[in-house]
């Protein structure tokens, strides 16, 4: 056993001061992950200003008025017009000079006082998807902040809305956790992971096939080190900076973005330590097929986008064909992001996450095994 | 004689000047080389002389210093220079032709010369039925005659050579410099570095090289009558006895030089008779039963041992610091072995049933040329790679000897660099002697000593990546028997040392195995296979021969007889056409004819001189070297898988 820490920390010291002579990797893991995150947050999540809005209200009540200075009054959207008919209103958005259009029937007041539900149309142009969902959730949290005052007064509001291309029920369940932010989280915990996996196979495979290149694998073979204390000690140092980076990125997401970590710490720290194993586990594994740099890192590159793809990252896994919902099943990523995104946004628990937490630890022991296994054998 | 056609004065090249890094790769260097000379510049990797071939083809400016290339700077001259660099020289995509129709283009060659060039070399280098052959796919010697065709496609009046042979076997670096011999005969230039001291002596002239400066230039056979010694052959029957010995007697100033090699000493005296006698009389004494093989003139590697040491100093003898105790007794036991071991790649057989076995104490050198399946074995007997079928032992085992407990009774040495560009030399050595389990207590000492022994005590704290190769090869020799392993394997060890340094490095190789480690060096490098006390020699995945350095000497028919001729060129010619090609060799200003016997031989030369009117200068008998042998090995067996074809 002393033997085994010796050489294991002989071994991690030879990568600490290699890592130490290589600034750049330092900087590399760290820096970069949290600069993408907020670049991906923002970019896929202006914050949604200055709709153009047309508003019809065919009701023409101090209540209608009510409910539409309300509505207009936020920042996401800005009067262009006020129509007296709905073809003036559909007109409109085949011109395609509005954005958003709010028409509050006849009846709306009459409705309101006899204690009915009161209806409230809502269109938004889907064609910009992200925009529409934004307005749609900055409207429904509106209109529920609206009904808590009208319920003071026992008079309830119902918002109808109508998102061609968007399914309500789609635009609910999410915002049931998270109101008006639904795709800068989605976002920004799908960078999270990804940056995780693709750098960690990444780094992985270049220090491990640089053993190869110069030629110091053999005289490491032939040393009395086992394949399983070379590669450990070539994970610590990187892993620990990859989780750095995760933790770096958690935070920056959390002030920039204001996404919450419900969950507990501590369960998310193993999460990202496991995925990191299973990340250079599979890039070790890649670097043992390969003879330099190069190749290493094309076959990261070419294997990583389907990591990606079939993790539910960036696209929900139900709505894949089938053949990627399979494939999703041994992808690494996908329980890290699930994890992640429990943990973060949904406040979920280990009772919750022990699927994909069990999963994601299966499949790090087999990539990593595996890896173990090859790095013996890769010189025959 | 003609012309001079190079010349430098006060050559100096600085690089990183004024920093930190300042480096002095050529200091003050003065030559003159003339018309025709092949100007051979040795030396150590670091030494200066890529530095020097830079400036020569006119990539490089000197920081001071004047030089003239055909009467003009290198860079006015360099139309009329031919480079060849170790790596790069070729696209291996491309094929044969391809290649030289772009140097050709490169060079604005027209049309018609190059078609004739083009045939003309291919011919002379035995190339003409590759024309299509990718040149990655081309054997190491195949390559560098192609570099060569595509540097004379330009028909230059200088060639620089810069290491052409490095990594090539025996047979095709003779064949290259057959071809280089030729060139200079009809009045080209050609300057070349070379590691290898056989080349050395097949220069017309020779500039040994140090530290960024010229230490001497003479044509090699003046390097050794310079000296003015002795060489004498000894065996004793305990040569660690001797040699420590004569080492006494060495420091007392009695004789000038003593080397072990594998199965005998080479002692330099200057007396040949009375010193000899003394040295005899003195080993009789001490009960060694001494045995004079041969004397004569020392050889050039002695010249240049001479040469470096009186500019450097004696160099040290440290002594491993702390010895295993009572290890000698294991000497004679079996350490490892092979049986009809075999390895397949594909339908590709690399190595066809080698049966090995090395014992404690012993040096063995596994020879062959490149393909040949020297490394393939070790890598089987390493366990780095899968015999197709036989059996290993390794100390006293013959299964699970995979485990970390007998790897770290191993040593190995890869023929790669084996250390780490981005650590220290400090570091590199921590990290090894803390992977083989070093006591801590022991670490500082082997340290200082792997320091001592690679002549860098205080640089531990330098960048590894700062060394030049030979040096880190010196290094890394440290790091690999630091550990005192029971067994040592050492691929290509002292590639890119300087002869001093490689004396220093066989000298400890023969302390590890004086302590009882079994030694198994692989090697192309033939004069490096003297000092092993075992050789087999491997040709096709094939052990060919086997046995000590003059047991394999005697397979080897006939005598080896040196001629100087007034005219060289005009007598190789003459002796090639009467005698055929194989048997006659050029060696600068000398001739090697081989004969059946000493006195058919010398009628034979005589009567061809005589017939031709060639003024004969001597005619002396001397002995085959290694190289010899390996190479009439490899002869001997074409021709009888010809017969079986």
């Amino acid at each position: 056993m002393t033997r085994f820490l010796r050489r294991y920390w002989a071994l991690t010291r030879k990568e600490l001061h290699q890592l130490r002579r290589a600034p750049k990797l330092v900087f590399q893991l760290t820096i970069p992950p949290t600069l993408l995150l907020v670049m991906w947050g923002y970019a896929l999540n202006p914050e949604v200003k200055n709709l153009r809005t047309a508003v019809m209200d065919a009701d023409r009540t101090p209540a209608s008025r009510e409910i539409l200075a309300m509505l207009t009054e936020l920042e996401a959207f800005q009067v262009k017009a006020n129509y007296l008919s709905t073809t003036d209103l559909e007109k409109a958005f085949e011109d395609r000079s509005i954005d958003v259009g709010i028409l509050v029937p006849p009846g709306f007041a009459r409705d309101l006082q006899a204690g009915r539900p009161a209806e409230l149309q809502v269109i938004i142009d889907g064609v910009v998807a992200n925009s529409a969902a934004v307005a749609g959730g900055y409207l429904l949290r509106a209109v529920a902040d609206h009904n808590e005052k009208l319920l003071r007064r026992r008079l309830p509001v119902t918002l109808e809305a109508g998102l061609p291309r968007l399914g309500r029920s789609e635009i609910r369940a999410i915002a049931m956790f998270n109101p008006g932010m639904v795709f800068s989280w989605f976002y920004v915990t799908a960078i999270m992971g990804v940056v995780l996996f693709v750098d960690g196979s990444l780094v992985a495979s270049a220090i491990a096939v640089r053993e190869k290149e110069v030629g110091t694998i053999e005289q490491l073979l032939m040393s009395p080190a086992q394949s399983l204390e070379i590669l450990l000690a070539k994970t610590t140092p990187v892993l620990s900076l990859l989780v750095l980076g995760l933790m770096v990125s958690t935070y920056t997401a959390h002030l920039v973005f204001g996404l919450p970590l419900r969950g507990s710490f501590g369960l998310y720290l193993l999460a990202g330590v496991v995925a990191g194993f299973a990340a250079m586990g599979l890039g070790i594994l890649l670097a043992t097929y390969s003879s330099n740099q190069q190749q290493a890192q094309l076959l990261t590159f070419f294997i990583n986008p389907f990591v990606m793809l079939c993790s539910g990252a960036f696209a929900r896994i139900e709505n894949m064909p089938r053949i990627f919902q399979w494939a999703s099943m041994i992808d690494p990523l996908r329980y890290l992001v699930e994890i992640i995104r429990g943990l973060t946004v949904k406040g979920a628990d280990l009772e919750l996450l022990w699927r994909p937490m069990g999963a994601l630890t299966l499949l790090t022991i087999a990539l990593y095994g595996l890896s173990v296994w090859r790095f013996r054998r890769q010189l025959n | 004689m003609t012309g001079v056609v190079i010349r430098a004065r006060g050559l100096t090249k600085v690089y990183d000047r004024g920093t930190k890094q300042e480096l002095c790769a050529l200091d003050a260097v003065d030559f003159e080389i003339r018309k025709g000379e092949i100007f051979g510049l040795i030396g150590a990797d670091g030494a200066g002389k890529s530095t020097c071939f830079k400036i020569l083809a006119g990539v490089l400016e000197p920081t001071a210093g004047e030089v003239e290339v055909l009467f003009r700077s290198p860079r006015e001259s360099r139309q009329r220079v031919g480079y060849v660099t170790q790596p790069f020289s070729l696209y291996e995509d491309l094929s044969v032709a391809e290649n030289l129709r772009y140097a050709a283009g490169l060079r604005e060659v027209d049309e018609e010369a190059f078609a004739e060039r083009s045939r003309r070399y291919l011919e002379a280098f035995d190339m003409k039925a590759f024309t299509d052959r990718l040149a990655g796919r081309l054997s190491g010697g195949m390559k560098q005659k192609l570099a060569l065709s595509c540097a004379l496609i330009a028909d230059p009046a200088v060639l620089l050579l810069d290491e052409p042979t490095t990594g090539v076997d025996p047979v095709s670096r003779r064949d290259f410099w057959d071809a280089l011999g030729g060139l200079a005969d009809r009045g080209m230039t050609i300057v070349v570095a070379t590691p290898y001291l056989d080349e050395a002596e097949r220069c017309t002239r020779i500039a040994c090289m140090e530290n960024g400066k010229i230490l001497a230039q003479y044509p090699p056979a003046e390097f050794v009558s310079r000296m003015a010694l002795t060489r004498l052959e000894i065996r004793t029957c305990d040569l660690q006895r001797a040699e420590e010995m004569l080492e006494r007697h060495e420091r007392d100033g009695i004789l000038a030089d003593v080397q072990r090699f594998g199965d005998r000493l080479d002692v330099l005296v200057s007396d040949p008779v009375a010193d000899r006698d003394r040295i005899l009389e003195a080993l009789e004494a001490e009960e060694l039963k001494p045995e004079v093989l041969r004397s004569g003139d020392p050889t050039l590697e002695n010249a240049f041992v001479a040469t470096l040491r009186s500019k450097r100093g004696p160099e040290s003898h440290a002594h491993f610091p702390d010895r295993a105790t009572a290890p000698a007794e294991r000497c004679g036991e079996l350490a490892l072995g092979t049986k009809g071991l075999v390895k397949r790649f594909g339908s590709f057989t690399a190595v066809k049933g080698l049966d090995l076995e090395i014992r404690h104490g012993e040096i063995y050198g596994l020879l062959g040329a490149n393909g040949a399946g020297k490394t393939t074995a070790i890598k089987m007997i390493c366990g780095l790679v899968q015999p197709s079928s036989g059996e290993i032992s390794l100390l006293g085992r013959t299964k699970g000897f995979r485990t970390a407990a007998v790897r770290s009774r191993i040593g190995y040495k890869s023929q790669k660099f084996t250390l780490y560009d981005d650590l220290t030399i400090g570091e590199n050595l921590d990290f090894y002697a803390a992977m083989y389990d070093v006591p801590p207590k022991l670490c500082r000492a082997r340290k200082d000593w792997a320091l001592e022994v690679s002549g860098l005590r205080g640089e531990e704290g330098m960048l590894t990546g700062r060394l030049p190769d030979g040096w880190k090869q010196r290094v890394a020799f440290g790091a690999a028997v630091m550990h005192q392993p029971d067994i040592v394997f050492l691929d290509e060890p002292t590639s890119g040392v300087d002869a001093l340094a490689r004396r220093a490095m066989w000298r400890m190789i023969n302390e590890l195995a004086d302590n009882g480690a079994a030694v198994l060096v692989v090697t192309h490098y033939l004069e490096e296979a003297e000092q092993c006390n075992r050789i087999g020699f491997m040709a096709a995945g094939d052990m060919v021969a086997e046995g000590s350095p003059s047991e394999l000497e005697k397979h080897m028919p006939g005598v080896l007889l040196e001629v100087r001729a007034a005219n060289v060129a005009a007598s190789l010619g003459a002796f090639r056409q009467a005698l055929g090609r194989d048997r006659v060799t050029q060696f600068g200003e000398r001739l090697h004819v081989q004969a059946p016997d000493v006195g058919a031989g010398e009628r034979e030369i005589q009567a061809i001189a005589e017939a031709q009117s060639l003024e004969l200068r001597s005619i002396e008998p001397i002995p085959f070297s290694l190289e010899d042998v390996f190479l009439a090995l490899i002869e001997r067996r074409r021709a009888a898988s010809d017969k079986a074809a």
